[in-house]
């Protein structure tokens, strides 16, 4: 991240040296400026990343194959390395909302992809994964070149023809194959090592074949289908949609001022020091020195410009070091005075004070989880949720991109895929005089929590269980240990379903 | 589904995607976008340390810097916001937004503003949902033509941004999807199918489910976790609905009833159901 930050600093410096702070000119063009600034930063970063992936392949070549997931085997600590290498230019990348940066840098980090490709909605993995040409993916859907069984680590590589729609939330195991011109139903999930037709249409978990793409055939009818379809009219709208209003009695003042004070103070420290830096450090010893050879002479020079990306990731740390600080001190006051578990009438248009502490407990959260998760150190995200006291976290577990809720127990050593769910409450219908749910869930040690995968609230997992892509558990499920679980609701799997799920990688064994 | 499909049938068609590829002019208008919306903030920040402070680190100014900070992030998103209904309202008059079947190809003058549409529009929601404030992105939900009041939970799913007229006090569920357009591919050529979705008050989404264009939800219903609607569904008023496509479960009175009845818990394992003892859990979990 340092050596990244290099050549933006130098195009900084040069801007300060075009232009005076006194200059009109300097502040309508510095957006441009900044913006072409995080451009090069995006360029240098995704180009060191590149190198430290040459040397990190050098040392040991990726390959696809099933590893252990532990320390000790070699494969898997690469391939934690390498993941490591890559997020922060991805991560960097996704801060702007621009497809393009992402392929220019999957393309420089090796993948087979092509610029008429509609990913930005999708999580695709970063290595082993082939993608042809005018390929369209869904909202949350997900490309996976790797899955973890127990305590096994399975890579193997996932080719996607031309011209193919992937729906939403369809999820491509390892080893899938799929031909060109296909499409896949949204939810639609294949198993490992799947080999799609060209030309069909695949639906269902696991994907099954239900035609060619040509079932539909003429345009017109189908204009006309549509245009036939009933539209609701004016009073039956109304009675079909509105509800008698009823004010919600939602404490949005009470988010809104704690919502200031975490975010606003959790800024002041950070604010004061930057403004330190940039005006006491940055401007005088280094923007001011003439931008010629004689200052690269200099080593102080160099000293400051590493030190400047060191800093400003030292504020970052900082702010988000209060934000957990601040959260802590409100999370213990809404922890003690909010609802505790159980079943509550959740009628919202009446006020009472569980309740609103309840609400309040999960808006709490929301922030400082989105800080961290959206950091590029989400592993910090640990440590934070233990700092608040709102969940118990083993040693060793991790979180990908997912949502988190509080007062859910996680053993050590568990993983927790990319969009998988665990919530601690559950809505029956809506406002009103309705219910709600509202319990934690266990989740034991060496548990694996697959991509998209979900647990509603009372579910207990036991030791080392795995639960495999798009599996769901429903509310109070108790699974045993050392299972393998599929499909929602979940149900256990026989070995032979599960070698016939893993495409005859691997049998759970 | 049988190979000859009736072509008028579309409800059984599977729900896809609308996803698109960014043209250069796409690109493009989003990076001046970016840029204009950062020139304010800018200016303001770059000019507090020798106005506001007077080249001065330890002045009183510093203790409020979080006004400011405020001050500065709110002028960001809403200058955003702006520039992007601007944008919006010129390209809506350089070609009206409608309901149909186009051509997925950019030489389609309604694809080609459709995905200009979507790109100013994905611009203002990156900054927006990006804000402290979730809730503050129901503005912008409001802003680009659609119907949302502000005490929905919007922010949570994946949604799309035009054609789309939601209920008062409704919840959209982690992950869950609204599609009012969606690719379909006849005879070997993709089309954008663009119809509206109506949703009424009080309903809600769950987890991961999806909602097809065209879909009408009626008041108090709830769409169960994993659910998919298909293309023109109507679901009645006060039922829940479960799996793909989205069929009757029971009526939110009745599943109001029996939550509070017994509560059992499975065993997976020997798919044995149990009472479930809600207060033993809950002293394991503390």
């Amino acid at each position: 991240m340092t050596i990244s930050a290099q050549p933006a600093i130098i195009w900084f410096w040069l801007y300060w040296k075009l232009f005076s702070l006194n200059d009109v000119r300097f502040y309508i063009l510095f957006p441009i400026w900044f913006f072409i600034g995080i451009v090069i930063l995006i360029f240098s970063s995704v180009m060191i990343a590149k190198i430290f992936l040459i040397i990190a392949n050098l040392i040991h070549t990726p390959k696809q194959g099933i590893f252990i997931r532990s320390k000790e085997d070699k494969d898997y600590c690469y391939w934690s390395l390498r993941a490591i290498i890559k997020k922060w230019p991805i991560w960097l990348i996704r801060q702007l909302s621009l497809p393009f940066f992402e392929i220019i840098a999957y393309k420089i980090f090796g993948i087979q992809t092509s610029f008429s490709n509609a990913l930005d909605n999708a999580w695709v993995d970063c290595e082993f994964v082939k993608l042809g040409k005018r390929i369209r993916i869904g909202q949350g859907s997900l490309i996976m070149s790797n899955i973890i069984v127990d305590d096994k680590l399975i890579v193997k590589e996932v080719n996607i023809g031309n011209n193919v729609i992937i729906g939403a939330h369809a999820l491509i195991l390892p080893g899938t194959k799929i031909g060109d011109n296909t499409i896949i139903d949204s939810n639609g999930l294949t198993i490992m090592n799947q080999k799609l037709d060209a030309d069909a249409v695949y639906s269902g978990n696991p994907a099954k074949k239900l035609g060619d793409n040509t079932i539909l055939q003429n345009v017109e009818i189908i204009e006309k289908g549509l245009s036939s379809m009933e539209e609701p009219k004016e009073p039956i709208e109304k009675r079909f949609l509105r509800e008698e209003v009823k004010e919600l009695s939602v404490p949005f003042h009470f988010y809104i001022i704690t919502g200031f004070i975490i975010i606003g103070i959790s800024f002041l420290v950070p604010a004061i020091l930057f403004f330190m830096t940039l005006f006491g450090l940055v401007t005088p010893y280094l923007f001011n020195s003439p931008l010629l050879s004689v200052t690269f002479l200099n080593p102080i020079t160099y000293i400051i410009m590493l030190l400047i990306p060191l800093i400003f990731i030292g504020l970052y740390l900082l702010h988000l070091f209060f934000v957990a600080l601040f959260t802590r001190w409100f999370y213990k006051l809404a922890d003690s005075r909010g609802a505790s578990q159980g079943i509550y009438d959740r009628n919202l248009d009446e006020s009472t004070k569980a309740l609103d502490y309840y609400h309040f407990r999960s808006f709490l959260l929301k922030y400082p989880v989105f800080a961290y998760s959206r950091s590029p150190f989400p592993w910090l995200l640990n440590w934070e949720l233990k700092f608040i006291k709102s969940n118990k976290i083993g040693k060793y577990t991790v979180f990908e991109e997912t949502f988190l809720h509080s007062h859910i127990d996680y053993g050590s050593n568990t993983y927790i895929g990319t969009s998988s769910h665990i919530t601690n409450h559950l809505v029956d219908g809506v406002y009103g005089s309705e219910n709600l749910t509202f319990i934690g869930a266990k989740i034991g040690d060496n548990s694996v929590f697959n991509a998209i995968t979900g647990g509603l609230p009372g579910t207990e997992v036991g030791k080392d269980s795995t639960l495999l892509p798009s599996c769901t558990t429903i509310k109070f499920d108790k699974l045993g240990s050392n299972g393998v679980y599929a499909g929602f609701p979940a149900i256990r799997l026989s070995k032979n379903e599960i070698e016939k799920f893993l495409g005859g990688e691997y049998s759970g064994e | 589904m049988s190979k000859n499909l009736n072509s008028i049938d579309i409800t059984k068609y599977p729900i896809t995607t609308n996803t698109f590829t960014w043209s250069l002019t796409a690109s493009f208008l989003s990076i001046i976008l970016h840029i204009l919306s950062l020139l304010m903030p800018t200016v303001m920040i770059l000019t507090f340390f020798s106005f506001a402070m007077d080249s001065f680190y330890f002045h009183w100014r510093v203790f409020i810097i979080f006004v400011d900070l405020f001050a500065w992030w709110g002028l960001y998103i809403l200058v955003s916001l702006l520039l992007g209904k601007m944008t919006l309202i010129i390209l809506n008059m350089l070609h009206k937004p409608k309901e149909g079947l186009f051509r997925a190809d950019h030489k389609n003058n309604d694809y080609k503003f459709y995905c200009l549409r979507y790109s100013v529009k994905k611009f203002i929601f990156w900054i927006w949902n990006n804000f402290c404030f979730p809730w503050a992105a129901n503005l912008a939900f409001k802003l680009c033509d659609m119907r949302a009041d502000y005490k929905s939970t919007l922010f949570d799913g994946w949604s799309d941004l035009e054609f789309i007229y939601y209920g008062n006090n409704m919840m959209i569920g982690q992950g869950a999807v609204v599609l009012s357009s969606m690719i379909i591919r006849i005879d070997k050529i993709d089309y954008l199918l663009i119809k509206k979705v109506i949703i009424g008050d009080h309903v809600v989404l769950g987890g991961h489910s999806i909602v097809a264009p065209g879909t009408v939800i009626g008041k108090g219903t709830t769409l169960g976790i994993w659910a998919v609607t298909h293309i023109g569904q109507r679901l009645d008023p006060n039922w829940i609905y479960i799996g793909k496509p989205a069929r009757k479960y029971q009526p939110t009175d009745k599943a109001r009833e029996e939550s509070k009845k017994v509560l059992i818990r499975r065993l997976v394992d020997t798919n044995e159901r149990i009472p479930f003892n809600m207060r033993s859990f809950k002293e394991e979990l503390e």
